[in-house]
């Protein structure tokens, strides 16, 4: 805070406007401030209805085929956009701004993209939903490597060497391209870029972006689209692999939360015989 | 779960370059709305009013007890996550899990377990609230979490 700033507070206070700085709000008693929460909860809920029936615009996009052979540079030599995928059966591609000429270079990528990276999840989950997350830039291995060393990031991030980032609006600009492939057919299903970006990180917003969505049952997608129910499908992300069906516990309290309560207090009494 | 992630799946219309890019600038009107939406709701929590909660609130950290006030940590704001991590696996009583849903909507994250249903399964209820009771007699600033799928 400027010397200025800490002044201009100081005068505030002295004006009468607390400690804050700022003209508080009115000062209301725990009831009232609920209600006033609750009528905007409406506009919430409504702000969370808009976004799911979003992405369920997105799931119904058509599909634009991707004829071109990319080339990436990865950390093992060359791979192609279809060796991006992993193996998963969708990929979502960010361009981040790290190469000569960025702000920051060579130490540092764009503060942007920077702190985009600080909010990346944990991937497990985005990958149990068959979906693979990978950055790109223009910086060689070399300096990618040695970047998420310095900065702790994990995700997989490629050396774009070619019109990959012409051809998906990301040459100028940040951006995230989904994609989904049918076999060794690739096709873009999806683009968010601008202030889109900015909500981009959690499993969440990955899914949403995608395709084929969260692969959920509540969600409204098209006939025959892959679908399991919330919750089941979720696991500690050093679990994912070590459990290869769900447990069948966690399945009895997502499905019927009161009895499966009542069932462990059973087998509890009657583990500790004090029944 | 892999199978079902595997399931074929009839592909929408495929479509060239310009038509994806207009259907992408269509949707891109509502996405826009969506986000000025946002900005409108964000706007709107600046407004709603305050509520003063007792700062001397007391929590558990890594190094004891500590005050609301404490966790700010000389900043302005404060955020609280309600965590639903069970303190145990003994059973826990509806009525606190609400009384807890409740809290969870304030700022404060506040000691419920006098809140504990006396009506509520007989033995396992009697028993958990001794439990709980001997437990913050011993640490008054003992915080209880309880899950939501256990109620």
């Amino acid at each position: 805070m400027t010397r200025q700033t800490e002044a201009s507070i100081e005068k505030e206070s002295r004006d009468g406007k607390g400690d804050l700085g700022i003209k508080p709000p009115p000062i209301v008693s725990q009831q009232e401030w609920e209600a006033a929460r609750k009528q905007l909860l409406v506009k919430e809920k409504e702000f969370t209805r808009f976004r799911d029936a979003l992405a369920a615009e997105r799931r119904r996009m058509p599909w634009m085929a991707v004829e071109k052979q990319y080339q990436f540079d990865g950390p093992n030599g060359k791979v192609s956009l279809l060796d991006l995928f992993e193996g998963r059966r969708q990929l979502i591609v960010y361009r981040a701004f790290f190469e000569p000429g960025v702000f920051g270079w060579p130490d540092h990528a764009c503060r942007g993209c920077s702190l985009g990276a600080d909010q990346v999840s944990h991937l497990s989950h985005l990958n149990a939903r068959d979906t693979t997350l990978a950055w790109a830039s223009r910086a060689p291995q070399a300096d990618i490597a040695r970047l998420k060393a310095r900065m702790g990031w994990k995700m997989p991030w490629y050396t774009m060497t070619d019109s990959f980032d012409v051809d998906f609006g990301v040459d100028q600009w940040h951006g995230h391209n989904a994609f989904i492939r049918d076999g060794d057919k690739v096709f873009r299903t999806y683009f968010i870029n601008s202030r889109g970006d900015e909500a981009m990180g959690t499993t969440w917003s990955y899914l949403d972006m995608t395709a084929l969505g969260r692969q959920e049952t509540w969600e409204d997608s098209p006939a025959g689209y892959p679908q399991t129910p919330p919750y089941k499908w979720w696991n500690w992300h050093d679990n994912y692999e070590a459990e290869t069906a769900p447990d069948p516990l966690w399945v009895d309290i997502i499905t019927d939360p009161a009895g499966a309560a009542i069932r462990r207090r059973e087998a509890e009494a009657k583990a500790c015989g004090c029944e | 779960m892999e199978d079902i992630m595997r399931v074929g799946l009839a592909a929408p219309e495929i479509v060239d370059r310009s038509v994806f890019q207009e259907q992408l600038d269509a949707l891109r009107i509502r996405e826009k709305a969506h986000t000025r939406e946002g900005d409108a709701i964000a706007a709107a929590r600046r407004r709603l009013p305050m509520v003063e909660v007792d700062p001397t609130t007391k929590l558990i950290g890594p190094q004891g007890p500590v005050t609301l006030l404490d966790t700010f940590e000389g900043r302005r704001q404060l955020i609280a996550y309600y965590f639903m991590w069970r303190d145990s696996h003994r059973s826990v009583a509806p009525r606190a899990s609400r009384v807890f849903r409740r809290l969870g909507n304030q700022q404060a994250l506040i000691l419920a377990y006098r809140q504990l249903d006396p009506g509520y399964p007989k033995t396992a209820a009697k028993a958990r609230t001794a439990e709980l009771d001997q437990q913050v007699h011993r640490n008054p600033a003992t915080l209880v979490t309880l899950c939501p799928f256990e109620i």
